[in-house]
């Protein structure tokens, strides 16, 4: 059976899970014994790259090279980014449609920084289960719209990963908690990460996982938080703006509030404390109580949402028979007051809110695979999806939360005598206007030139299981299927993803070069100390000559390993062998006649 | 149930009822997955009434065959197949299972549609519109002034009422539903059972509507009222949730 392995790519956290031959679910964990690889990636001044806590640990040291929360940008456009983000990170201006962090000489899309975490990913896959591991589960927060869930997709392209299937965060989760209850009922999910928010409700029946609704911010997380705990420490510290303003200082002062918010979760006020380069110690006391003042807008905040979700689905509060708390940030107290108030019970977390959404992505990969026949998700899609019409209006055509894979059929006409294409503007979310709308794609349909009105060309939209549009076009004249061009708003095109793919297998074969030239310098060294041994040890044995020749074509082998090609070293080692190969033969047969003269030497019946 | 009309499936080449699967080899076919009839996808008759509960597990039971994450191992054009067969369960079941959607659907089968009649304020709410959309002018104006707090509670008052009579206006739709279908007769062979347990309850409950025009001239009237109702109930609704920050 192929190995499907299940991946929560987090804002700040990603782990990977499988299913085992049971049809339970585990995390993979690495040598060390660690489940969470940190989403950060750093370059290093040498040319190599950093993933995880070894990239982590370098973000206040090195905040120009190392990129974290990479995720916050997938599937966005400079269009997108806050004069916040311009303080923390450095953009690559030229391309509007994506955003690139620049560093050094490179520059870098969210999808390519999240490939390398995928690729960390993968190897601790392979390490633990003992080979290729090539097709996986992707979990996504559920309020993504198409054009980040594509860059989700694009980023495992790049990372040699055939993604199956973009799950929603809330939806794994509910199916690691329901695993292994024959359950009904309604369920909500509270699922509060390091950048997201979504809330999702659902109705479990016998196994089917039937999404009703969600709703959520995908720009609210627990890196506010630290945001707002870090500015807190540093305007108290009467600081000049300047220092405050330097990635470093933000850096070094995000790290300690992200600490200080942790340890507050169970303390009732802690220190907080940054050194700063200058060897200036900024500390405050924060209490929990001055913490919640702090965050409480942003608590509130996820409460709207929860409230559209419950409307959406038909659902009173008092009519949900459980409510789930996923996401590291649902540990904060205030976050569980308020879920417990709006939904009128205690929220549960039983299981580790860290690892609910890998153990649900694992899950869902042996559904695929056929590892759980007995399990089956309905999702939804978060987001309307409609087209540009006259006046700049938003004409609706697939409602949020209709479940998917879903399709419509609109025919379009022209407007003019002989048009030669009929242009359509997709758009995703709620408002009325369009430009006040995501705009997800633009595509051109050929049309055989007619008068106006005349020609009729149907298009169906359809949204598959993973959330993403697909656009397919017929004439309804000629009953023709019509090629769509499509060309995304936001996030790389196809041929952007070709090219990287192309440098990373152009870097592949490199990789593969040095390897091969690696190996073949361990092998001649091998050859080369063994043949010497046997000229020691075994000199009575050689033929008049003999030696000179071995000798000649061991200083040639010696010649050849300075050098990088290792066809070339290959060669000589083959020559080398090849001369000494009578010699070698001899020193066999003697060995062997020895054996068999003391039959002791190794015991039993060796020659049996 | 029969069905009559069949298509040819492209796996094994058999004629088979116009179904998502054929019936002959079981696989999803390509030729067969075309915009059939949402009520007979599910195997029901073509009636008004129906039990959501019971088609509820009717879309469960389809979901399972045709959902994409099952037939992820197959050939491409079957798990394309899939994605399109599972497309139409689902818009099927969003069609039949909220009751005014359904009408809507029922009515384009029979080649109707509100048309015109949805337009124009049902008189009988006209009033009850004016005095909503009033009343919720007034709470932007208390609270704008800082003291909304009665406005508010007439707010909660007019959202009860109206949670009450969109109960009341559902169980009408309802009732007249099973007037409709005993008048119009129409369903699939084998929905015969149902339709003359509607017709005994229709008799009881309604008036003497003798043909199916009054009965579907009233559905008409029926689901305009309820669908301004509903909108009126989401306004108020709205308005009175606590604001959060965009």
């Amino acid at each position: 059976m192929e190995r499907i392995v299940g991946i929560d790519l987090g804002t700040t956290n990603s782990l990977v899970a499988y299913l085992d031959d049971g049809g339970t679910p585990h995390v993979v964990s690495d040598e060390r014994g660690r489940a969470i690889v940190p989403s950060v990636v750093s370059f290093t001044a040498e040319g190599g790259v950093l993933v995880g806590d070894e990239a982590r640990a370098r973000a206040p040291i090195e905040p120009a090279t190392t990129i974290q929360s990479a995720k916050r940008f997938m599937g966005l456009g400079l269009d997108h980014v806050s004069a916040a983000d311009r303080q923390r990170y450095v953009f690559d201006e030229t391309d509007r449609a994506v955003v690139r962090f620049r560093v050094g000489e490179r520059s870098y899309s969210a999808p390519e920084i999240s490939a390398l975490i995928l690729k960390e990913l993968r190897r601790r896959a392979e390490t633990a289960l003992g080979g290729d591991v090539r097709k996986a589960v992707i979990t996504v927060p559920a309020y993504f719209n198409d054009s980040q869930r594509q860059a989700t997709k694009d980023a495992g392209r790049l990372a040699g990963l055939e993604v199956l299937r973009l799950v929603n965060e809330p939806t794994a989760a509910a199916l690691a908690y329901g695993l292994d209850s024959g359950e009904t009922g309604a369920v909500a999910i509270y699922d509060l990460g390091g950048g997201t928010f979504d809330v999702s409700i659902l109705r479990l029946e016998r196994g089917i996982f039937e999404v009703k609704a969600t709703n959520g911010d995908t720009r609210l997380g627990g890196d506010d938080v630290d945001e707002l705990v870090a500015a807190w420490l540093l305007e108290g510290a009467g600081l000049p703006p300047d220092v405050v303003a330097s990635r470093e200082v933000q850096a070094l002062a995000r790290r300690a509030a992200e600490e200080a918010k942790c340890r507050l979760s169970s303390a009732e006020r802690t220190e907080i404390a940054v050194t700063l380069p200058d060897g200036t110690r900024v500390a405050r006391e924060l209490a929990r109580a001055e913490l919640e003042r702090l965050i409480a807008p942003l608590v509130e905040r996820t409460l709207g949402p929860c409230r559209q979700a419950l409307r959406d689905a038909g659902l009173r509060p008092d009519e949900i028979d459980a409510v789930v708390l996923v996401g590291g940030s649902t540990r904060i107290p205030l976050v569980r007051a308020r879920v417990r108030e709006l939904f009128e019970r205690e929220p549960l977390s039983d299981l580790d809110p860290d690892q609910v959404v890998a153990l649900g992505a694992g899950i869902q990969a042996g559904i695929l695979s056929g590892g759980r026949k007995d399990m089956l998700l309905l999702d939804v899609v978060p987001l309307s999806l409609g087209i540009e019409t006259m006046g700049g209006v938003m004409t609706r055509l697939i409602e949020r939360n209709t479940t998917i894979p879903t399709s419509v059929t609109e025919t379009f006409t022209t407007a003019v005598d002989n048009q030669t294409a009929v242009d359509v503007h997709v758009l995703q979310g709620e408002r009325e206007l369009a430009a006040d709308c995501r705009s997800l794609a633009r595509f051109s349909i050929p049309i055989e030139p007619a008068p106006a009105g005349f020609a009729r060309v149907e298009v169906v939209f359809m949204i598959d299981a993973n959330g993403i549009l697909n656009v397919t076009a017929r004439d309804v004249r000629t009953g023709k299927e019509r090629s769509v061009d499509v060309k995304p708003s936001y996030g790389l095109t196809d041929e952007e993803i070709e090219r990287m793919l192309e440098e990373s297998i152009d870097h592949a074969e490199e990789d593969v070069a040095a390897r091969l030239l690696a190996e073949a310098r361990t092998d001649a060294e091998t050859v080369l100390r063994q043949t010497e041994r046997a000229l020691r040890d075994s000199a009575d044995l050689l033929e008049p000559g003999e030696a000179a020749l071995i000798r000649a074509a061991m200083d040639a082998l010696r010649a050849g390993t300075t050098g990088s090609d290792y066809n070339r070293i290959r060669e000589l080692s083959d020559g080398l062998n090849e001369t000494s190969t009578p010699f070698a033969q001899r020193i066999m047969s003697l060995s062997l006649k020895r054996a068999l003269e003391n039959k002791d030497v190794s015991g039993g019946e060796p020659w049996a | 149930m029969t069905i009559t009309d069949t298509t040819l499936c492209l796996n094994c080449g058999k004629h088979t009822a116009r179904q998502l699967a054929c019936t002959g080899c079981g696989v999803v076919s390509s030729a067969a997955t075309r915009e059939s009839d949402y009520f007979r996808l599910f195997g029901l008759p073509h009636k008004l009434a129906l039990d959501v509960d019971d088609l509820g597990a009717r879309y469960y039971a389809l979901s399972r065959r045709f959902h994409p994450d099952l037939w992820h191992d197959s050939p491409p054009a079957e798990r394309e197949a899939s994605v399109r067969a599972t497309a139409i369960v689902n818009n099927a079941y969003q069609a039949l299972k909220d009751p005014v959607r359904r009408a809507l659907y029922w009515l384009s089968l029979h080649g109707e549609s509100l048309g015109r009649d949805n337009e124009r304020v049902p008189p009988a709410l006209a009033a009850r519109v004016f005095e909503v959309q009033e009343q919720l002018d007034e709470l932007r104006d208390a609270r704008r002034r800082g003291d909304g707090a009665r406005a508010e509670d007439d707010a909660r008052a007019t959202r009860d009422e109206l949670r009450a009579e969109l109960d009341t206006v559902r169980e009408r739709l309802e009732e007249n539903f099973r007037r409709t279908d005993a008048a119009s007769g129409d369903g699939a062979p084998g929905g015969d059972g149902a339709a003359s347990r509607s017709a005994g309850n229709g008799n009881g409950a309604g008036g003497g509507a003798g043909s199916a025009a009054m009965p579907l001239a009233e559905t008409k009237a029926i689901l305009s009222e309820l669908s301004y109702v509903r909108t009126l109930l989401r306004d108020v609704e709205k308005e009175l949730e606590p604001q959060w920050s965009v």
